[in-house]
């Protein structure tokens, strides 16, 4: 039996949430075309996790470990078929129903860039600067990654120098 | 030099570009409808599974119950099979189950530890386990033959018992090859993938 508590909290932290989420999970895998199946793959995780959520840690890192977690794990040919049917997208139902992917990205030139030279990075690197680019803090992204603030500090300021100059190549 | 953390802001305002197309309500109740029923989906599968099993299992005993040529020993034989079945039917669900409630919700190092400790212990399952499985298996089949061969001389009894044992250990074995192979295809990817990931983030922990 789904309660409805389950279903309200459901529905608040998929709006609430939806983008950031979409936004990490497009930053952590290389093939763009998968990033709508590792959506899915999230959202499915933190349905069956709701009820497991013990206010340890705020609901933004929870969130966070979660999509992160997805992500590592995330491989195409690894994924269980049944898992794939659930499409978070808009139904066909929807007014103004189109073929366009609904989560295009920026169109945005430097960002583009951004978005070319973060694909270049190791996955684990990809992940930290995606939640860096959140908002995330060091003591935060410690606490989703298990790792020491310091050697997170160390990571993004060399994943900083690796994109920057990633992208003045790209100029 | 490009400074990144210029570019935060930015790309925080990354939206989904059909944003304004859909009700963002609806998509959430849409997707909730969706997963509902896929819980549904997923526990009929479930039931399905376990009824049609049952249903072979009792087929298999009221035939040879009904059967002229009842025997203990066949009965023996088939209570063997079937048992062993079970018992090896509910360690790779216990194991399936394990796989598919991995803690996603803990640190990253940790959800990795426990993804590849997982991993090894479906490994070790194929490679050792399936052995003791077969060897049970190729037992009750012998046993059940005692019976259905009783009417043949020693040697030829012998002979057929000899054939069985050969034939069930080549596909035992071809069994195991073909799902190592399976496994390496599908799992040792992410496995290599996730051990190098946990080495560059573990060293310097």
């Amino acid at each position: 039996m789904i309660s409805p508590d389950k279903e309200k909290l459901f529905t608040e932290v998929f709006k609430e949430n939806r983008d950031k989420i979409y936004r990490l999970c497009y930053a952590s895998i290389n093939n763009k075309d998968d990033v709508e199946d590792l959506f899915q793959e999230v959202m499915l995780n933190v349905w069956r996790s709701l009820e497991n959520f013990r206010h340890e840690s705020k609901f933004s890192t929870w969130i966070y470990r979660i999509t992160v977690n997805t992500a590592l794990l995330y491989n195409k040919r690894f994924q269980t078929k049944s898992n794939r049917f659930i499409n978070f997208g808009p139904t066909e139902l929807d007014e103004g129903h189109s073929s366009e992917d609904p989560f295009q990205m920026s169109n945005d030139d430097e960002l583009k860039k951004l978005h070319e030279a973060i694909s270049q990075l190791n996955k684990q690197d990809r992940i930290i600067i995606g939640l860096y680019l959140e908002d995330m803090n060091y003591e935060e992204i410690a606490e989703i990654v298990g790792i020491s603030m310091n050697y997170v500090g160390v990571k993004i300021n060399r994943i900083k120098t690796v994109l920057a100059g990633k992208m003045e190549e790209m100029k | 030099m490009i400074e990144i953390d210029a570019l935060k802001k930015n790309w925080q305002n990354q939206k989904p570009a059909a944003e304004n197309k859909y009700n963002p309500e609806k998509i959430a109740s849409d997707s909730f409808i969706k997963l509902k029923k896929f819980e549904k989906k997923q526990f009929r599968i479930n039931i399905g599974k376990t009824i049609g099993m049952g249903l072979m299992i009792l087929y298999l005993f009221q035939s040879m119950l009904l059967s002229s040529t009842f025997s203990v020993i066949k009965l023996v034989g088939v209570s063997w099979i079937v048992l062993s079945v079970i018992y090896f039917l509910i360690i790779y669900w216990k194991m399936q189950l394990k796989v598919n409630k991995l803690n996603v919700q803990g640190n990253s190092l940790d959800f990795i530890d426990e993804v590849l400790e997982n991993f090894t212990i479906q490994k070790k399952f194929f490679k050792e386990k399936f052995w003791i499985f077969g060897a049970t298996l190729l037992i009750g089949l012998n046993i059940l033959y005692v019976d259905l061969l009783k009417d043949l001389t020693i040697p030829e009894r012998i002979g057929f018992h000899f054939l069985l044992v050969v034939l069930m250990l080549a596909m035992i074995w071809g069994g195991i090859k073909i799902r190592m192979f399976r496994f390496r295809r599908e799992y040792d990817p992410i496995i290599k993938e996730l051990i190098k990931i946990k080495e560059d983030l573990k060293d310097k922990k």
